[in-house]
């Protein structure tokens, strides 16, 4: 599974939705706080099948993602 | 009972509004935000559908909406947030004091100075005020879009222009007029629109929000823990969460959604009509009676009377209304500045408010008490 990280549970939320409306079924994760050197963060699961359609529905949407992790 | 105190809190509120706080507490009512379990991320869920519901209704992002306790909250974080040193502020001459006390402290600590703007006239007189009244340094104007006192509305999307022009942050009191008045905070230039959950909005008590539609940056007003960043010893400098430390209220925002999703079903629109129709019946009845002093403050029809009855104080009117089991507000209303452009007096007055869920019945049944109490029967 891929997840895109995100910088808050707002933009997870929008991430799930937009994903949701493109067909791409994705789910809200909270992630390990050492993948941010920030603390705790938040990312959006989806099947990596999807991912160049994840990509692009995130920045159609223009939902900035951190990076793209591969569990 | 009749209700017509729906300017303060409407009254009942639709069923699914208990329903939803109910199943929130029973079934999924974990802390959003803050944890990956199900009943977590459940909440987290309902919070941001209120949010995008939030943000349809007032053509914002999702992002945009920061929810607090109410409108009073909403107002000091929008104000105090964009709060610039040595600026001056214009506020109107009928603001609630949920404007006026904020403002007045931050010019009790030298922070900006302030001065008011007239709202006795016609819109093109107002803006002519407000015109005259900018400075090099004015950087914010807030105003209501309706006071709570006798339904006067200010020309919003004629401010917002001129703010635009001249670069002003344009914060509105949206307290009364959120779900009765057609609100578009792109169209109408509006930085800050603040609004409550529990007026014409149906929701519960207990929350309200800021809607922001601007890029600029904010001061911090409060701090603490938001889920997210907690290595981070700075708030997180992105909305919502800049200004949403500490755990929401996830039951009474959960039914503020179902109250939204009920009020869509309806139409804004449609509800304005209804409750004007019910404040031309109730005006048009009080002018009969030649022992009521009307307060009228413009030529719109709205939701919100304010009328007394000569040689009766408003809260002998309000208690006499009670006791037949009428509900109304007396007094000042939080609004000094508007009771003084009214001219009410040391007592203030009686004030009258309707929602959908009020009937010509009971405007008609309201009336008929309110003649009993002229004619000296308490």
């Amino acid at each position: 599974m891929c997840v895109a990280s995100v910088k808050s549970m707002t933009q997870a939320m929008k991430a799930k939705k937009a994903l949701l409306n493109a067909y791409i079924d994705a789910s809200v994760i909270k992630l390990d706080a050492d993948l941010s050197k920030k603390g705790c963060s938040y990312g959006v699961k989806f099947d990596c099948v999807n991912l160049y359609a994840a990509e692009n529905t995130l920045l159609k949407n223009r939902i900035q993602y951190n990076q793209i992790i591969n569990l | 009972m009749i209700y017509l105190d729906n300017a303060a809190t409407t009254f009942p509120k639709p069923l699914c509004v208990s329903e939803e706080i109910s199943k929130c507490i029973k079934k999924y009512c974990g802390n959003p935000g803050r944890s990956s379990h199900n009943l977590s991320i459940k909440s987290a869920e309902k919070i941001y559908e209120t949010r995008s519901l939030l943000a349809e209704l007032f053509n914002a992002n999702p992002e945009n909406v920061v929810f607090t306790y109410n409108t009073t909250y909403a107002l000091n974080i929008a104000i105090k947030s964009m709060i610039k040193y040595s600026g001056h502020v214009l506020i109107s001459d009928i603001e609630h004091n949920s404007v006026i006390r904020p403002i007045q402290e931050l010019a009790n600590q030298r922070l900006c100075t302030y001065e008011t703007f007239s709202t006795n006239g016609s819109n093109e007189e107002i803006i002519k005020d407000i015109n005259n009244k900018i400075k090099s340094n004015t950087f914010l104007l807030v105003c209501t879009h309706i006071s709570n006192v006798g339904s006067r509305r200010l020309p919003i999307k004629e401010i917002g222009a001129l703010c635009k022009t001249n670069e002003i942050s344009f914060i509105v009191d949206g307290a009364q007029s959120a779900g009765i008045l057609d609100i578009d905070v792109k169209n109408m230039n509006i930085d800050a629109l603040c609004i409550p959950s529990h007026k014409g909005l149906y929701g519960p008590q207990g929350s309200g929000a800021v809607i922001f539609n601007t890029d600029k940056i904010y001061r911090n007003v409060i701090e603490g823990g938001t889920g997210i960043n907690s290595l981070e010893l700075n708030m997180p400098d992105f909305l919502p969460e800049k200004f949403e430390a500490g755990t929401m209220s996830t039951p009474v925002i959960a039914a503020w959604g179902e109250a939204l999703k009920w009020l869509k079903a309806i139409e804004v629109s449609k509800i304005r009509r209804y409750e004007e129709d019910l404040y031309d019946l109730c005006k048009s009845l009080l002018k009969t009676n030649k022992n009521i002093t009307l307060y009228e403050m413009n030529e719109y029809s709205g939701n919100t009377l304010m009328f007394n009855v000569n040689n009766c104080s408003p809260s002998k009117v309000a208690s006499c209304l009670n006791d037949r089991d009428i509900a109304v507000r007396s007094g000042f209303h939080c609004s000094p500045l508007a009771h003084k452009q009214l001219n009410t007096g040391k007592n203030g007055a009686v004030r009258v408010s309707f929602s959908v869920f009020n009937t010509r019945n009971e405007i008609n049944q309201f009336y008929e008490a309110i003649n009993e109490i002229t004619k000296g029967n308490p």
